[in-house]
């Protein structure tokens, strides 16, 4: 054979066994089975604190429901959130990214038009997707809606409690249900994503009867020395200004407790009934569940190390009570894992979309900063590996960045160009008092804190909050001036 | 065939395609983000300027195939060979229909419903919103034949012009960057970064040029090949095949 005859022969050999392979993978991944996709529900509850639920400890039956599906669920004892605000907390849990690599980093603003949310993907993926929250701040100027088929704003008047309709309190909760009854009834329907925001529970703490007398009896409004007008406990407006004022009498801090544990029953109720009908329709198995907050919430407590703010709230004070999250987790039954666990991990919230994407077999893109938890839930008895845990934020206009480790937690504030910060030994001092005195420490800390925004921060441009959020957010009693 | 001087010079040719690529692709860094006509120049979208552009391109392409096999029926008529030039203008003219009519896209469209477009999207990482961006790894089994056909086919013309032989492998090798940039545009949209956006375009830059330089780099190659072989066609023919 002529040597060209040859070299071409040659080459188509090499050419179709080439193609032939392609093809053969080509064939073996069409044909192969297809993974098996689970329902998400995700249940974000506003400024829930986890030592306020029974599955973390508490006392007063506030939560049995959770209980009940804590049971199935992987239960986070040490989860924390990498903002205070609602804004950039919740935007987070939806894209998986830091607030200033989505661009949320203040109530009021936006995401990044780039950023894609989970909502996106699993619509993408061919899910039937609904969100209903309660707060302006995750509406669809925030760009939280993007992705959702179904994006329902249901609000409750937050901060006075005169404002308050009687069907405030449940309407978010029926439109919910109402929901998933015509998805239950469809013929033809895919897998579902719902994002079920939760605002009973932040102030005011104002649940309606049975719930607001459930745990101690309230005091009516009434005269309070030096408060101008009758102050009601129920009103955040009153509360906020006579504990900053000094002027609150110590009995009504019970009160507050009462009032705020009888709005987590209000919910844990209400999300009962969802569990009971996801279980009517046969699909509580074939749904992953997740029930997480987006920051806690300083209730009374005080703090002597002049740099966080006085309760009762959670914006711009990184106390433990407000960085800290339940976080129960509840996986499908074909995700077959040997058995659920508690985690004692120390885990950010960042980490929440990688792990939904394992667990609804989609693969997580490598540009997500967070990591998937189930590796660890598959291994829940080995040697816990805690994380380093950021936050970052700009609660209006002040900016706010940190870094906590088991021991340590180091906060950085820039108000204006001025910068302050607070180390503190969470160790010797979990009160959360003191500024620790150690250089060697805090440089060490600074160091973590800027090869995190090496790596993770995209350049942070302050967005100008529209005339009309900035209506809705002072109306609501979020912004002051 | 003495009248192949009367013809303009391949190099001129070339240099003339290559500056009508660059004018598409400064066009699209001028205007493609312009809010009312950027659509029309912008390498990312489809039926406006750099798509007819390039199906001009495909034309001209098949063209000059048709050029060459017109030049070597002349040179020598007794070999069939020739007729593999229109073999390679008919695959031309295919491209340039399939730009203009984007039929790969219904094409994967088509494959990417139902179970098969799921797997393949889990498989690769990808989001439904791209799916026409997998076209090429779906349909690599024939793009891998296609491409060894054409390798091959130069190689039993141009192998005594090496130089040219040589050149010709470049274009194809464009070619296989450009599909390999359209499965990174996939990767690039189905991510969850805050700038997904900024590299898609980056990536459909690149891309885009790499087809329309490919394409010039093709024009010139059977051009050039047809005026050598039409002034060389009295020198032996040994060794064909």
């Amino acid at each position: 054979m002529e040597p060209v005859a040859k070299n071409s022969k040659l080459g188509w050999i090499a050419g179709i066994l080439l193609a032939g392979l392609f093809a053969f993978k080509l064939i073996s991944i069409i044909a192969g089975p297809s993974p098996k996709q689970a329902n998400l529900l995700l249940i974000t509850l506003d400024t829930l604190r986890p030592d306020h639920l029974n599955v973390y400890g508490y006392q007063r039956a506030t939560s049995p429901s959770l209980s009940e599906l804590a049971k199935d669920s992987f239960v986070l004892d040490k989860a924390f959130t990498v903002a205070t605000n609602s804004g950039p907390s919740h935007a987070t849990l939806l894209t998986g990214l830091y607030p200033a690599q989505h661009g949320l980093v203040d109530n009021g603003q936006r995401i990044n038009e780039e950023t894609r949310t989970l909502a996106e993907t699993l619509r993408q993926t061919g899910y039937d997707t609904a969100g209903f929250i309660g707060y302006h701040a995750l509406s669809e100027e925030a760009g939280l809606d993007k992705g959702f088929q179904v994006f329902e704003f249901h609000p409750i008047a937050s901060h006075d409690h005169d404002e308050k309709e009687p069907d405030d309190d449940l309407k978010g909760f029926d439109a919910v249900t109402g929901w998933l009854e015509s998805w239950a009834q469809a013929d033809e329907k895919s897998p579902f994503f719902v994002w079920m925001h939760v605002q009973n529970i932040h102030e005011s703490y104002d649940p309606p009867a049975p719930y607001n007398s459930m745990f101690g009896k309230i005091s009516a409004p009434q005269p309070l020395e030096d408060f101008d007008g009758d102050f009601d406990v129920r009103c955040a407006n009153d509360l906020d200004e006579a504990w900053r004022a000094g002027i609150l009498p110590p009995r009504f801090k019970e009160e507050v407790i009462a009032l705020y544990d009888g709005e987590i029953r209000l919910v844990d109720d209400q999300l009962g009934q969802i569990f009971a009908m996801l279980k009517s329709f046969g699909v509580y198995e074939d749904t992953v569940i997740v029930v997480v907050s987006d920051h806690g919430e300083v209730l009374f407590e005080l703090y002597e190390n002049g740099f966080y703010g006085k309760g009762p709230g959670h914006t711009a004070r990184y106390s433990d009570v407000s960085l800290r999250v339940p976080l129960i987790l509840k996986p499908a039954g074909f995700h077959q894992f040997e058995k659920t666990a508690r985690l004692e991990q120390t885990l950010s919230t960042i980490d929440l979309v990688p792990t939904l994407l394992e667990l609804l077999a989609l693969q997580i893109p490598a540009d997500l900063p967070g990591e998937s938890w189930v590796p660890a839930m598959r291994q829940p008895r080995s040697t816990p590996t805690s994380r380093k845990i950021f936050f970052h934020e700009k609660p209006y206009g002040v900016e706010y960045s940190g870094v906590r480790t088991d021991q340590w937690k180091f906060v950085q504030k820039n108000e204006e160009g001025i910068e302050s910060s607070l180390l503190i030994d969470l160790v010797n001092d979990p009160e959360e008092n003191h500024s620790a005195d150690s250089l060697s420490k805090a440089k060490e800390m600074v160091v973590f804190l800027e090869e995190w925004k090496k790596e993770n921060q995209a350049i942070i441009k302050m967005r100008e909050v529209s005339e009309a959020m900035r209506q809705a957010l002072k109306e609501g009693g979020y912004i002051r001036q | 065939m003495n009248d192949m001087e009367s013809f303009p010079s391949p190099r001129k040719v070339l240099i003339l395609l290559l500056v009508m690529d660059a004018g598409v692709g400064a066009l699209h860094l001028l205007f493609s983000l312009h809010p009312e006509m950027g659509a029309f120049f912008d390498l990312a979208h489809e039926e406006n300027l750099p798509t007819w552009y390039s199906s001009f391109q495909f034309l001209l392409v098949a063209g000059a195939a048709v050029f060459c096999h017109v030049v070597e029926k002349t040179v020598n008529p007794q070999k069939t060979i020739s007729w593999g030039w229109l073999v390679v203008a008919l695959c031309m003219l295919g491209l340039a229909i399939d730009e203009t009519f984007q039929i790969h896209e219904t094409l994967i469209d088509k494959v990417m419903s139902g179970n098969a477009g799921n797997n393949l999207r889990h498989f690769f990482g990808a989001t439904r919103d791209t799916d026409s961006l997998l076209w090429t790894v779906v349909f690599a089994p024939v793009l891998i034949l296609a491409g060894t056909g054409l390798i091959l086919f130069y190689y039993s013309r141009l192998r005594t012009n090496r130089v040219l032989f040589r050149f010709s492998l470049f274009p194809l090798w464009l070619l296989v960057l450009s599909a390999g940039l359209e499965f990174m545009e996939a990767k690039t949209l189905s991510s969850f970064a805050q700038d997904p956006m900024v590299r898609y375009r980056q990536f459909v830059f690149i891309e885009e040029m790499a087809e329309l330089v490919a394409a010039s780099l093709f024009v010139w190659i059977h051009y050039h090949y047809g005026i050598w072989r039409g002034t060389h066609y009295q020198f032996s023919d040994a060794g064909e095949l």
